[in-house]
């Protein structure tokens, strides 16, 4: 008989190992215990409101092996980490820490939300997530507060050795 | 009404309860000697107290487990609760049981009908407890081993059993009545067919396992018995993983034993280096001993889990291109594996005897997959299906299979733990609604009189419930006694009365849970301990009501679940009943109530109590 349906995902060219590279994230173990029951997308508060989110999808995907679709997710970085799942899973698999896992592995590989890389670029220019100018310092002079001082070295030694280059033109200046 | 005496033993559980302004205001005796005729036991564990051992001479003794029925709240209201209890026990206790006739004494000799291992084992099971076996075999010889037998255990067991069991060569079952105690058999051998009488009958022939290689479109050069994998001939390569899919039985009738079975060997498979094994199952079926923990252990060790039904999966060139919708998806999924293996269904010739014979509809109801019926239980007591009809393959689970229903069966039979239902055949009308609502077929009909078998009986009480001549009930649960322990609760309930009539196998262990864990119950919450939902008919309900009840919760295992079969859906139609009475008398039907729950799940139980209670 021919090969029908093209259309299908076919799980032979899906990445079998991807699961066990999640579950040996820290955090990421628990992740094959999944039997899709659905008791954290029923709890998410989230999934009521971002249309698509669903805990049990991420981890369906993620045990099908579908490495790129999960790691380009944007809903990867919706989760708010409540909590909510971890507290209802009947199985212990932890889903807030399984989601930082599969975030670490996606943020590894570049991919990461733009929020993010503005994030990034606060805390290696500032040393702080706001900007603290001369004006907020004169302010704080008035009312007879120490200075503020921004510390942004650390957290550009830190970001370095994670191999988070900052862009060059936004972190001269 | 006899004098009741209040036993109250040395527990620091019920310390803070005060036993004598109980006993002054129900107006019971309190414990002073061993000579009450009736008498009332406090306390969660008495039977363990050396103190009370007295206490099994006297005629009708009724225990109270305080702690688990009393609950939390303020130290009046915990009174308030314990007095409760108390006063329904005491009426229990002080109320006479129903005259009537107990059954004949139970036959203890069991019948093994089958040949190979399971049989053997059975067989020298049985016997080393003490029951004189007959082993009907259609073999010439003991030690013919079945097809997945090792010979040599075959021989060994053999070679014990001689002189431990009498055997009957080239011998069949033709017919098969009754229950535990009082089965009778028909046995057709070369010398004739004759009738015995046996306390249990256990039946193995040996099986085999069966592919319907067709049925599913499967090409059975090409797709394998999930006993022709060699797990250790399989590995990949990294980026060139080995697929295997494996099939827990395409039979949606499936058994957990065989999907234990396809677990087992999905575990061993996947732990090779780069084999992917996806399991497709139609359902995970994991009642069988293990079952749930290896259903995990597959899962962890990355087995990918597909649930789908059998006419949703789409098998295409004989079985080397599978297509699935993933339900929670909502994709389109295709494997092309590497090796594709397939759990066969267990098929062992069906015994003799039609189904008819054992007076249920379907040959499937006696060994149904079910949570209760494990260790080669059927849903008739005292009948047992071991090896291929019980599902089991592997020796090690049937000789386990063996041991466990020859130590259920001695429990039956022996003569302490015997339940014989008591039937007043003064009043009895021969109606025969007893036989009909019996699920453990107790009950036969012989010489113009309801006979029941001797040690069948689950004390479930469908036939109590629903015989309207208040002819028969299990020792211990007539409507004239549930009846008194009523008057007398709910006559010591001062609030709002409520009666929660609550099962032995999920209510009751679940109230005590909440309890334990210090949850406050209304004041006037009387608890009706049954041993199963179906024991609850109309009758009760409205006697609840009469006697003083505002509201009547009947609460019972899930649909499905019942350890007698049909007695929570027989309280759920009693409790509608019921409410439609109500109703036609200008009260809402919402006062009486009916709900399933499972033991490990209180809160349904708690949330239909404030319910009510609002």
């Amino acid at each position: 008989m021919a090969e029908k349906n093209p259309k299908g995902v076919r799980l032979n060219d899906c990445d079998p190992a991807f699961k066990f590279q999640v579950a040996a994230e820290p955090g990421g173990e628990g992740i094959t215990a999944c039997f899709a029951c659905a008791a954290c997308s029923a709890r998410c508060p989230l999934a009521e409101h971002a249309a698509g989110f669903d805990p049990r999808r991420l981890i369906r995907l993620t045990l099908l092996g579908r490495r790129q679709e999960v790691l380009s997710a944007p809903e990867l970085w919706i989760c708010a980490s409540c909590y909510a799942c971890q507290e209802t899973c009947p199985q212990q698999v932890r889903f807030t820490e399984v989601v930082t896992a599969i975030r670490n592995l996606a943020a590894r590989q570049g991919q990461r939300p733009p929020s993010a890389e503005a994030i990034l670029r606060l805390l290696a220019r500032h040393g702080r997530l706001l900007e603290v100018d001369e004006f907020a310092n004169d302010r704080r002079r008035e009312m007879g507060l120490p200075l503020v001082k921004e510390h942004s070295e650390p957290f550009r030694q830190i970001l370095g050795i994670t191999g988070d280059e900052l862009d060059p033109k936004s972190a001269e200046k | 009404m006899s004098r009741v005496t209040l036993f109250w033993p040395e527990d620091p559980a019920i310390k803070a309860l005060d036993p004598n302004a109980i006993a002054d205001s129900l107006g019971l005796d309190i414990f002073s000697g061993h000579a009450a005729a009736a008498a009332v036991v406090c306390g969660p564990d008495w039977p363990f107290k050396s103190e009370l051992n007295g206490l099994r001479h006297t005629p009708r003794v009724q225990t109270v487990d305080l702690p688990g029925l009393v609950g939390g709240g303020h130290a009046s209201h915990r009174h308030k609760r314990a007095r409760l209890a108390v006063a329904y026990a005491a009426g229990l206790a002080g109320q006479a049981a129903p005259p009537g006739e107990k059954g004949p004494a139970p036959a203890l000799n069991v019948l093994v009908a089958g040949w190979g291992l399971s049989a053997l084992a059975a067989a020298r099971e049985i016997s080393a407890l003490g029951h004189p076996v007959l082993l009907a075999t259609p073999q010439e010889s003991l030690d013919v081993p079945g097809p997945y037998d090792d010979p040599q255990a075959v021989s060994r067991l053999a070679g014990q059993l001689v002189g431990g069991a009498e055997t009957a060569w080239r011998t069949g079952l033709t017919d098969l009545r009754g229950a535990a105690g009082g089965f009778t058999a028909r046995l057709k051998g070369p010398g004739g067919v004759w009738p015995e009488r046996f306390g249990a009958v256990v039946l193995a022939p040996a099986g085999a396992l069966r592919h319907d290689w067709q049925e599913w479109h499967l090409d059975p050069a090409w797709a394998l018995p999930l006993e022709g994998l060699d797990p250790g001939s399989m590995r990949g390569e990294p980026g060139k993983w080995r697929q295997v899919a494996l099939m827990a039985g395409l039979d949606p009738a499936g058994t957990s034993q065989g999907f234990d079975r396809a677990l087992r060997a999905a575990l061993a498979l996947q732990k090779r280096p780069y084999v992917q094994v996806t399991l497709f199952f139609y359902e995970a079926l994991v009642a069988c001993e293990g079952g749930e923990r290896r259903y995990r252990q597959a899962r962890e060790a990355g087995v990918l889990m597909v649930r789908v039904p059998a006419t949703g999966l789409s098998i295409s060139s004989g079985g080397r291109l599978l297509s699935w919708v993933d339900p929670l998806l909502g994709e389109e999924l295709e494997l092309a594996p590497d090796f594709l293996a397939v759990e066969g269904t267990l098929f062992a010739p069906p015994p003799g005897f039609t189904e008819k014979a054992l007076f249920w509809p379907s040959w499937s109801r006696l060994a149904p997959e079910h949570v209760r019926f494990t260790g080669g239980k059927s849903t008739r007591p005292g009948l047992y299906f071991l090896g291929a009809l019980g599902g089991a393959l592997d020796p090690k689970d049937r000789q386990a299979q063996a041991a466990a229903a020859a130590a259920d069966l001695h429990h039956l039979l022996n003569e302490d733990n015997r339940v014989v239902p008591v039937i007043n055949h003064g009043s009895c009308a021969q109606c025969l609604t007893c036989l009909r609502a019996c699920p453990h077929g107790v009950l036969g009909f012989a010489g113009h009189r309801i006979i029941p078998a001797p040690a069948a009986c689950t004390a479930c009480g469908q036939c109590a419930a629903l015989c309207p001549a208040h002819a028969i009930a299990p020792p211990g649960w007539s409507n004239a006694e549930i009846t008194a322990g009523l008057a007398r609760g709910l006559s010591a309930a001062e609030e709002l009365k409520m009666v929660v009539f609550a099962c032995s196998q999920s209510a009751l262990p679940a109230f005590k849970r909440l309890s334990l864990e210090g949850h406050t119950w209304p004041a006037g919450l009387l608890l009706v301990p049954v041993i199963c939902a179906g024991r609850v008919g109309q009758e009760l309900i409205m006697k609840a009501l009469s006697l003083g009840a505002r509201r009547v919760l009947v609460a019972g295992c899930h649909p499905g679940n019942c350890g007698s079969l049909t007695g929570n859906l027989q309280a759920g139609r009693a409790v509608e009943k019921t409410g439609g009475l109500l109703k036609k008398i200008g009260l809402s039907s919402a006062l009486v109530r009916f709900i399933s729950l499972a033991a490990n799940q209180p809160q349904p139980l708690a949330r239909a109590v404030e319910e009510l209670d609002g």
